[in-house]
């Protein structure tokens, strides 16, 4: 399996077989949004200050797909997270989330982990087909470390902790497996290591909710 | 908490955990979570509350070794009959 990042990795299982994230779905587009900010910071590419972020060190060309994050960071730090979210959630146009979505989508094609096809209503639209090998040993691997007993991968507490707050763990998480995984959501929101995380978490879910109250 | 390891970093190390394996074989958790219990892949662990470790060579030999058969259309029993396994347990060690 090849090397994928973090928001590589949650946006390929998001995607879903017609290889694009439908509008009606805001909450995932947050929550790419949001991995992309959690990975720049746990790669120690931006910090985390209190509530504010900044730059610590230039974006790796190997990581170009999250210079859409990253610019937004750079020209406004010292910012606060919730802002370079809402940035790109809420807005009147969908464009920076498109490009980040894009650039990601772009780099999942170079890498030979998706399929571009034309598709969408009226089939004028760029759509990504996951390729469904990679998706499951992502999924796989999510299992193995969750399900078993010993220390958690910062990226599979990041990625569980996204899929529950994008609301795919049920698409690939079975009732059986979910009772123990509910369980390690647990540790993983109790384990202090994971405040950071925690945190991000608990502003998506906020953030969810004002545009669920904004959109009734 | 630590960091995935890279494929690179994987395939350098002697020792791998079932997610790496995950990875290393494309094979699904639970198939591989199964053959640990029957016995079939060799590991060690230190608490039963710690992680397994593979010894990386061994188990991906073992996997596709395991694979091979599956695809001659052995079952189950039949394998563990050529691996000499009584009662499943026969390839882990605890430390």
């Amino acid at each position: 399996m090849k090397d994928l990042s973090l928001t590589q990795k949650f946006l390929l299982c998001i995607l879903g077989d017609k290889g694009k994230i439908s509008s009606f779905h805001f909450e995932k587009n947050i929550c790419v949004a949001v991995c992309g900010v959690t990975e720049l910071f746990m790669d120690g590419i931006v910090k985390l200050d209190g509530k504010n972020l900044t730059v610590r060190k230039e974006l790796p060309e190997e990581k170009r797909f999250l210079r859409p994050v990253f610019q937004l960071i750079e020209r406004k730090q010292p910012v606060k997270f919730e802002k370079v979210i809402e940035s790109f959630s809420v807005s009147i146009t969908d464009k920076k989330m498109d490009e980040l979505i894009e650039g990601i989508e772009d780099s999942l094609e170079k890498a030979g982990c998706v399929r571009k096809e034309k598709g969408g209503l009226f089939g004028g639209k760029n759509v990504y087909i996951p390729d469904p090998k990679v998706v499951d040993c992502i999924i796989q691997n999510i299992r193995a470390e969750i399900l078993e007993e010993g220390r958690l991968s910062e990226e599979v507490v990041a990625l569980t902790a996204l899929f529950h707050k994008s609301g795919d763990l049920a698409r690939y998480f079975s009732a059986y497996e979910k009772k123990d995984m509910k369980k390690r959501l647990k540790e993983i929101k109790e384990n202090p290591e994971n405040e950071e995380i925690k945190r991000m978490m608990d502003y998506v879910d906020r953030l969810l909710m004002l545009i669920v109250v904004a959109a009734t | 908490m630590s960091r995935q390891r890279s494929m690179e970093a994987i395939l350098a190390s002697e020792y791998v955990t079932i997610g790496e394996l995950v990875r290393l074989t494309q094979t699904r958790y639970s198939t591989l979570k199964f053959y640990t219990e029957e016995g079939f892949l060799p590991y060690e662990q230190e608490d039963v509350r710690l992680t397994r470790r593979y010894p990386r060579e061994q188990t991906v030999q073992r996997i596709a070794y395991l694979k091979s058969l599956r695809k001659e259309g052995k079952t189950i029993p039949q394998i563990r009959q050529m691996l000499s396994i009584k009662g499943g347990v026969s390839c882990n060690r605890q430390r």
